[in-house]
């Protein structure tokens, strides 16, 4: 399962679904918003995404992590709309037989999701300013 | 005459920094022939709006959802969006 939701990603549910009796291995990659950054006190942070380009581009990294890994499940998921403090932004999950695999799928899944997804993120700063997030040339 | 004027409308998505530079989520560019490249449709931009120049904000081209350098040449049909530095997770 890939998408961008705009609601709140319930991680248990997702363990839920991730889980299957031929696999011995869950492993989670949870993105959480910061109550800081490196100048000032973050309140929350706004999310928006190229939705119909972060779909295609989801199924991509999904295709390849199971084209590279012998895995159960794979599951990434992004919100976007605005997000307070300790609410979940980004989740990887993958199930396999072993935990090897699902800590190296589950690593590529993250880490290509942030350089590949078209999605930007503007900070709301307790002071009341915000700002866009510096980010990266998309790499994909 | 008016269809062949719109047919030659490049409708453009923009988002994040440049979305709110712009205060506006599209732009529509209109072009005089039935293709062009990217780069001149960038050099049109930049006549457009400061924000677009290179030198403020950086950004490329997405068409039809795939990032393409600017020898592509794009047309009316072609759904194109300007992609500035991503920033998810």
């Amino acid at each position: 399962m890939i998408s961008i939701i705009k609601d709140t990603i319930d991680q248990l549910k997702i363990l839920e679904e991730l889980k299957d009796n031929s696999s011995g291995a869950v492993v989670f990659f949870t993105g959480i918003v910061r109550d800081h950054n490196s100048k000032e006190k973050v309140e929350g942070i706004f999310y928006e995404a190229y939705e119909e380009m972060v779909d295609e581009i989801l199924k991509k990294i999904e295709n390849e992590v199971f084209k590279n890994w012998n895995i159960k499940k794979f599951i990434a998921i992004h919100r976007i709309g605005y997000l307070k403090v300790g609410e979940i932004s980004v989740i990887v999950g993958v199930s396999s037989e072993h935990r090897k695999e699902a800590f190296e799928a589950c690593s590529y899944g993250i880490d290509n999701i942030k350089k590949r997804c078209p999605i930007w993120k503007k900070e709301k700063m307790e002071s009341g300013d915000s700002e866009w997030v510096e980010g990266v040339m998309i790499n994909e | 005459m008016n269809n062949s004027c719109e047919d030659r409308t490049l409708k453009l998505k923009v988002f994040g920094i440049l979305r709110e530079k712009l205060k506006s989520n599209t732009l529509s560019i209109p072009i005089n022939n039935n293709s062009i490249s990217l780069e001149e449709l960038k050099n049109c931009l930049k006549e457009l709006d400061p924000h677009l120049s290179m030198n403020e904000i950086n950004f490329v081209f997405a068409v039809n959802k795939v990032i393409c350098n600017e020898n592509v040449k794009v047309s009316s049909s072609d759904e194109i969006a300007l992609i500035p530095p991503i920033s998810g997770g």
